[in-house]
């Protein structure tokens, strides 16, 4: 059986949808600008926003607004747009039939949300334990609880489009997105669903997740809006936001309905590097691994890279990639949107759709019939997917499973 | 081709009993965890009980723990009680490390969503270059990024995934699944299928949360999620009772060792039983309430049955969500009885929140530890606090004490916050059984 992607959605600092975003990443736009006003006090000097978002056009209940937070109304928004690409008929799909797969990001409290404790219940900037005992409920927004809860995005797309069936909520971190189009396609091998969305979506421009990353050490901290690929004078992640939308069928329910096939995702490989305990990994065994396993069978003809901007990590993926796949082009969209800590799997898995079935990128001549996307991401996990283009009537890739291994 | 898939290891640490047998001895005796908060100082906190782990229980096992992972460990409180089931599950699993690779050895969590540490987190006296200004409050306050050991004040919700990965070998496929209070089901259920399918041979699945902290207990108290009851915690409590008024938040973790019944057969391993089934839904209802007929969670409990082929005569015992909020428990009942029909008034089914508190993300794999626990000793650990049966909660819920009881299979329920519905299904493994 093949699962194929069927429909892509994308709410990004390069637009809105996925023909205007993608016509700005075939043209090599970058949105990555230096924050001033945008980066809301925050220590951070550049990053790619979206500007002027607005969720309540993509919600039939105007009032599940409020509920959400950034990130969880990105993803929603990508959804609308996904089934919308897909071009599908939910309606002939039973709710309990739709397979929902969500990426969370980073825990959503922002610095307004936080405010009124200071103000109420610190003295001089220190939690006064007794005062916010007292007066907490007060003071702090009513719907902050449900905000902040990391599967309230899956629970409002859910109630959005009906979606009853198989479902799951992972993250915080990028790789958690490849499990999520694996779980979505095993869902859909084994007849669980008819029809998955595997949404994702990150707003980390809030003092949370800021003072996380800060923490673990990874931020750019330089006075400059520019991040290139595997350039030696990158210093850290520059963050990017929005949301971004898979839909997943059999390859034979789009072709009866004269839907569009994007691309074949392949399985998930995984695995964690030695030093992962506390951050990203710099084992190139445990790269070399994931790209060996991934990348077995045809040839490829495009690796998405992460490209994260992390010097070290930067280094030992270049290493790996070198000395895995020595011949075959790299790119990372990463310099145009920055880096996307919860759902970057995500979007550059529609990257790679994209360009398996559109083509032009990374080079307006390219147009790839077999693309890799490789994921190292903050949680010290190694992922990646092989996506192949779609031909009727082909089997899809053979299944992943235990086999002798080296790392 | 699909698996069998078995579980031969398990680690536990609850409100009553830390370790598989103090565990079960808390279950037999109806203990209950309940007691006024003593995490933080909570006198002025609207809600003040809790289900608390014991320190001085927990103190030997987490003793054992490497010095240096123990600190790093204690910056969050989840992480360190995660770490002594994870490794306690390790070792009762016995010497299987050899067998299979550290890549083909694969991760399933469902981690608390509480990784904010209010104490550490927000102070006057952060170094200056770890932390971060709240500019839109008149006077000067700040978010530390790192406490004074220069440790992270926040731990993202897969740092422990991270450290089992590192320290007990586990480097392969890794699921971390953020589902509140449906995430250790869930996280079993997606272990499960990752052994079943072949993927792994071996997967360790656990969840864990500790939400007795400051900013849980005050957001769950928003919600008007927790029982008033602080004159009296061992018995606020009080799933299925007419009285109830809210869950008690609680803190464990749980995990478990899944593996291939081949794997473990060959390596002559401790079989505690089969999991044969996972099923989850979405209410697609509202944000906070379940689906008042049940529908999301019937539609989990009939995938679980499905997917494990148990007719629903077969089962034997039922342990249930069974929060103690007055929608949760009359919603589960109703589910029950939708799927089972007449059925549901011959089977036993219980709370375990009833002795430990709502353990969130903990939940499901602390929950499914207690009924793999009860199907080998034979017995039903009772819901605790039950004096009034609520009209609409009209089955046999084992009140009180523990019932000795005999059965080959069992369901085990986890609903969440969000609309989220997973349901285990268990059964006996009939073959050779010790190792």
């Amino acid at each position: 059986m093949t699962v194929v992607v069927s429909g892509i959605g994308v709410v990004s600092p390069l637009g809105e949808g996925v023909t205007a975003h993608w016509a700005r990443v075939q043209a090599g736009e970058s949105a990555i600008a230096a924050l001033g006003q945008a980066g809301d006090s925050l220590p951070l000097v550049a990053g790619a926003r979206v500007a002027n978002f607005d969720v309540k056009p993509f919600l039939t209940d105007k009032k599940m607004a409020r509920l959400l937070n950034p990130a969880s109304a990105l993803t929603l928004a990508a959804s609308r747009l996904a089934l919308d690409d897909a071009g599908l008929d939910l309606a002939a799909v039973p709710p309990a039939r739709r397979g929902l797969y969500c990426q969370t990001g980073m825990f959503q409290v922002e610095g307004k949300d936080l405010a009124p404790i200071v103000e109420h219940c610190c003295d001089d900037g220190t939690l006064s334990l007794a005062r916010f005992g007292e007066k907490g409920m007060a003071v702090i927004n009513p719907f902050l609880p449900i905000k902040t809860l990391p599967n309230m995005g899956l629970g409002a797309i859910a109630i959005a489009f009906d979606f009853q069936g198989p479902n799951l909520v992972v993250g915080p971190f990028a790789n958690q997105g490849a499990m999520a189009i694996e779980l979505a396609r095993q869902a859909l091998e084994n007849g669980d669903a008819d029809v998955c969305l595997v949404a994702g979506g990150d707003a980390p421009f809030n003092m949370m997740t800021v003072a996380t990353l800060l923490g673990l050490g990874v931020l750019d901290r330089r006075d400059l809006p520019h991040l290139g690929l595997f350039d030696p004078a990158n210093d850290g992640l520059i963050l990017g936001e929005g949301g971004v939308a898979l839909v997943l069928e059999r390859a034979e329910t789009v072709a009866a309905r004269g839907g569009r096939a994007y691309a074949v995702p392949g399985p998930v490989w995984m695995a964690s590097g030695e030093d992962a305990e506390a951050g990203p990994t710099t084992d190139a065994a445990a790269i070399d691994y994931v790209l060996q396993q991934a990348s077995a069978g045809a040839g490829l003809d495009l690796v998405i890279a992460e490209g994260s901007g992390i010097p070290a990590i930067d280094a030992a993926e270049r290493l790996a990639l070198g000395r895995s796949l020595p011949n075959v082009p790299v790119a990372s969209a990463k310099p145009l949107i920055g880096a996307w800590p919860g759902a970057g799997f995500l979007l550059e898995a529609a990257h790679a759709a994209l360009a398996i079935h559109q083509g032009g990128w990374p080079a307006p001549a390219a147009h790839p019939a077999r693309a890799l996307v490789l994921g190292l991401d903050l949680a010290g996990t190694v992922a990646a997917i092989a996506f192949d283009r779609a031909v009727a009537g082909q089997p899809g890739p053979p299944a992943a499973s235990a086999r002798p291994v080296s790392a | 081709m699909t698996r069998r898939v078995v579980v031969t290891g398990m680690g536990v640490v609850s409100p009553v009993g830390v370790g598989l047998a103090a565990f079960e001895a808390g279950l037999r005796l109806g203990r209950s965890g309940g007691r006024t908060i003593r995490r933080f100082t909570a006198d002025t906190f609207p809600r003040r009980a809790a289900c608390e782990v014991d320190d001085a229980e927990l103190e030997p096992f987490a003793a054992a723990l490497d010095p240096a992972d123990r600190a790093w460990l204690a910056t969050d409180r989840k992480a360190l009680l995660l770490a002594v089931a994870a490794e306690m599950a390790a070792r009762d699993a016995g010497p299987w490390l050899p067998s299979s690779p550290p890549v083909a050895r694969g991760l399933s969590f469902g981690p608390g969503i509480d990784y904010v540490d209010f104490d550490r987190s927000l102070a006057s006296d952060a170094d200056p270059l770890g932390e971060l200004p709240f500019a839109d409050v008149s006077r000067p306050a700040f978010m530390r990024v790192r406490d004074a050991g220069g440790r992270p004040t926040r731990m993202p919700f897969d740092g422990p995934a991270g450290w089992v990965a590192a320290r007990l070998g586990f480097r392969g496929p890794r699921v971390v699944n953020i589902g509140a209070c449906a995430a250790g089901a869930m996280a079993i259920g997606e272990g499960f299928r990752m052994v079943r399918t072949g993927r792994v041979p071996v997967a360790m699945v656990a969840g864990f949360d500790s939400m007795i902290s400051p900013l849980g207990v005050m957001g769950f108290s928003i919600l008007g999620a927790l029982s008033s009851r602080h004159d009296e915690p061992a018995r606020a409590s009080r799933p299925f009772d007419v009285t109830r008024d809210g869950f008690v938040p609680g803190e464990g973790a749980g995990a478990l060792m899944l593996e291939d019944l081949t794997h473990a057969l060959a390596r002559g391993a401790r079989i505690y039983g089969e999991l044969a089934g996972y099923g989850a839904s979405v209410d697609a209802y509202k944000p906070t309430a379940p689906e008042p007929e049940g529908r999301g969670a019937a539609l989990a409990i009939a995938g679980a049955l499905a997917d494990s082929g148990l007719a629903p005569a077969a089962i034997g015992y039922i342990n249930a969500h069974g929060t103690g909020t007055p929608l949760n428990d009359a919603t589960e009942t109703r589910a029950i009885k939708a799927v089972f029909g007449d059925l549901a008034r011959r089977i036993p089914i219980s709370s375990t929140k009833s002795q430990i508190g709502h353990l969130v993300a903990g939940a499901g794999a602390v929950e499914l530890v207690a009924g793999l626990l009860a199907m080998r000793g034979g017995f039903v650990p009772p819901t605790i606090n039950l004096h009034a049966p609520d009209p609409d909660c009209d089955l046999d819920y084992v009140p009180h004490v523990a019932r000795e009881w005999a059965f080959d299979a069992f369901l085990s329920n986890s609903f969440g916050f969000g609309g989220q519905n997973a349901c285990l299904a268990v059964r006996r493994w009939a073959g050779k059984e010790s190792a």
